[in-house]
């Protein structure tokens, strides 16, 4: 699976993206096998506190489309599906 | 009893010569608010609907908000108001700087320029003292030289905003620029300034700026500032990437236009020109401000060779124009054509997008390579700039991409090819991915212009709210909503990027201990609201109607080529009845009667419908 990284996200992850092999099955269990990868800071970007939950403060794409318009983190995934994680920014 | 405003009008008349101050209109002040509101109004009782943009009947108003030059965060804002050559609509161009706030202590809440000065002038209002100085000397000059020059020969600590060689040649996408690298961008408004023979304005004050009730107004502000500071897109986000973050989230999202339009949806290349790579290729110096703001979102940046140079910017709208619209993904190309925008004074959205309009025409044989006089082709990086230059002095291809990317792709059989809603340039939104920025593109007051209802908030940045980019219903209120609320935010002062934190309620607190008026959030809206009728009564006495609430028809028809949006065009038509509903306008788009005396309105309605007669009986 391709994920990509953007923003402040990418100083957690000290890289651009990465190609993750065996990737979970839905969100929620794929942000925990990074999370154990990049460690604490980026854990606590993505989840709430309880990790049960997005981070309000993220925006994560699945083949672009914000999950939040899927099934939020409990989105389902394919080993084929790109991933993209923003922190929320803004401009115009 | 004080208020923040100065409650002064200066009016100068470069015909005749003669400057003259006058009390403001407090109705319009309560109705209006200030800024684009109370500059609509103005325009609209004074000059009305019927003079050629670029005649001297044509007034030019610059006026700020009632937090203008207070301490309010992020409020240091200044409307051009006028009828714009690009559209033929009520133009209204913002800019932020210094400039708007030097003016309120020079003692003005608007300044109102009118007629036509004989030979090249500038204008220099130092506190009550106004003076109208030849400037043949600096015709000709750029932005930087002639803001250097102003100063020297008025007062280093004064603010300038003028115009460049575009303005002076009446480029139709000119602008006008303040403290260099600031820009009242659309619209064409330089144009307007370059007709009247006016280079410059230079302005210094020293008067305070009061406000009624301190105690309750340094609460007011103290509560935005804290909720400015606190939330992450204005308290970190804008300050540390700037505006061209967004390049990646639209490319990713599918949102992002290329070619012109025609193969949108997402580049491979696009984090090249993005928001963090310009700070890893090292083309941030430094982030700058405008006045008293928090959120400094403005990047002072450089260019390594072969396109070495130093400035501004971009914004996101240019970097995506000179990048994935015009297929560059240099930065530093791109960097340079918007440090020669605004040296040059052009319009950073409509110069790239008309370039891109030209590429088209080019590529489909449409522009011949004679009148091109280059090779045109997409993905040229190394034109750029030199075909701003040459727009702005109105050299070769340069004359016609001076009239926009419309009257350019008329003139070569294809209007169909310019990428503008009533004539003014499309910034960097998909409609067929963004369906509610689509709806916002097709109603706006001054055409293709994404600030007055920023529908990329919620639709692809989720703020306030998180709505389905794909999805139609809905959108018509929330774009309704966010229209009204930006012009509400327009005639106060505030920065609109405050909007991304701070809502109706902060900001109808903040204008009401300002202005001792007091607004609620519901009538704060309501007053965004009359700005907005306004504005629409305007253009229809001006000869637009309903059918010009619409888009490009490559947008409604083609579908789109790539991206997760793939095969998806804008659904207008879904959206378009419903909005017109809920604006209290007929199914033709024509504000009724109710609606009109509910905003106090019934006059200008009255006179909409006496022009719209008159141009039928003249028809007839
Ligand atoms: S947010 Fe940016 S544009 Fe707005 S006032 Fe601040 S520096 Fe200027």
């Amino acid at each position: 699976m391709n994920i990509k990284y953007f923003a402040y996200i990418r100083d957690f992850t000290r890289e651009k993206e990465t190609t993750w092999n065996d990737p979970a099955d839905d969100l929620q269990a794929l942000l925990q096998q990074l999370s154990q990868h990049y460690g604490k800071k980026f854990r606590e970007a993505v989840f709430n506190e309880t990790e049960d939950d997005l981070n309000n403060l993220i925006i994560v794409l699945v083949n672009g489309r914000h999950v939040a318009h899927l099934d939020g983190i409990h989105t389902k995934l394919q080993a084929s599906d790109q991933v993209s994680i923003f922190p929320v920014v803004a401009g115009g | 009893m004080a208020n923040s405003f100065q409650n002064k009008v200066l009016r100068i008349n470069l015909t005749t010569g003669k400057v003259s101050t006058e009390p403001l209109n407090e109705s319009y002040a309560k109705d209006y608010i200030g800024g684009r509101g109370l500059g609509t109004k103005m325009y609209y009782e004074e000059v009305g609907t019927n003079v050629d943009p670029l005649s001297p009947d044509n007034n030019m108003y610059l006026v700020t908000g009632p937090l203008t030059g207070t301490m309010a965060p992020s409020a240091g804002r200044y409307m051009v108001i006028t009828r714009g050559p690009l559209t033929g609509t009520i133009a209204c161009s913002n800019s932020g700087g210094y400039f708007g706030s030097e003016m309120k202590y020079a003692g003005y809440d608007v300044v109102v320029i009118e007629g036509k000065a004989e030979k090249p002038v500038y204008i220099w209002i130092n506190n009550d003292k106004v003076e109208i100085h030849p400037a043949d000397h600096i015709w000709g000059k750029e932005v930087p030289d002639t803001t250097d020059l102003l100063k020297e020969e008025t007062d280093e600590m004064a603010k300038v905003a003028c115009i460049g060689p575009a303005g002076e040649n009446l480029s139709k996408i000119a602008c006008i620029m303040n403290e260099m690298n600031r820009a009242a961008g659309r619209t064409g408004v330089g144009a307007v300034m370059g007709s009247k023979n006016l280079k410059g304005i230079v302005v210094r004050g020293t008067n305070p700026v009061h406000v009624p009730d301190g105690e309750r107004f340094m609460a007011a502000i103290e509560e935005a500032r804290k909720v400015l500071a606190e939330h992450p897109v204005t308290g970190t986000g804008l300050p540390t990437y700037g505006t061209q973050i967004l390049i990646n989230i639209l490319n990713q999202s599918g949102g992002l236009p290329v070619h012109n339009f025609r193969d949108s949806g997402t580049v491979e290349w696009a984090d090249k020109t993005s928001g963090e790579f310009m700070i890893e290729h090292k083309n941030l110096v430094r982030n700058k401000g405008c006045f008293s703001c928090v959120m400094r979102c403005g990047r002072v940046t450089k260019t390594y060779k072969p396109y070495a140079g130093f400035g501004e910017g971009p914004e996101y709208e240019a970097g995506w124009g000179f990048g994935a619209d015009c297929d560059v993904d240099d930065i530093d190309a791109i960097c340079q054509a918007n440090f020669r925008c605004n040296e040059l004074g052009l319009d950073a959205i409509s110069m790239p997008c008309t370039i891109a309009c030209a590429m088209e025409l080019y590529e489909n044989g449409y522009l011949p390579k004679e009148d091109a006089g280059c090779d045109l082709s997409f993905g040229n990086a190394s034109i750029l700039a030199d075909l701003v230059t040459k727009t702005a002095y109105r050299e070769g291809i340069g004359d016609m991409l001076a009239e926009g990317s419309y009257r350019l792709a008329e003139k070569y059989g294809h209007p169909e090819l310019s990428m503008s809603v009533k004539k003014q340039e499309l910034p960097a939104y998909e409609p067929r991915t963004l369906q509610g920025m689509g709806l916002n593109y097709a109603t706006n007051n001054r055409g293709g212009c994404h600030v007055r209802g920023y529908m990329t908030s919620p639709e692809i940045l989720g703020l306030p709210v998180k709505l389905d980019p794909a999805v139609t219903e809905g959108k018509a209120g929330v774009c309704k909503t966010f229209q009204d609320l930006t012009g509400a935010v327009d005639a106060s002062g505030f920065c609109l990027f405050t909007t991304f934190a701070i809502g109706a309620d902060i900001i109808a607190n903040v204008v009401s201990a300002a202005t001792g008026i007091e607004y609620s959030p519901d009538e704060l809206l309501k007053a965004g609201e009359r700005i907005w009728n306004l504005e629409r009564l305007f253009n229809m006495a001006c000869g637009f109607t309903g059918k010009d609430d619409t888009l490009p028809q490559r947008l409604l028809q083609e579908p789109q080529k790539f991206g997760p949006y793939k095969g998806s065009v804008n659904r207008l038509h879904e959206m378009l009845p419903e909005y017109y509903e809920l604006r209290g306008w007929t199914e033709a788009g024509v504000p009724t009667k109710d609606k009109m005396v509910e905003l106090g309105l019934e006059d200008a309605f009255a006179q909409m419908l006496g022009a719209v007669e008159a141009a039928a009986a003249q028809n007839n």
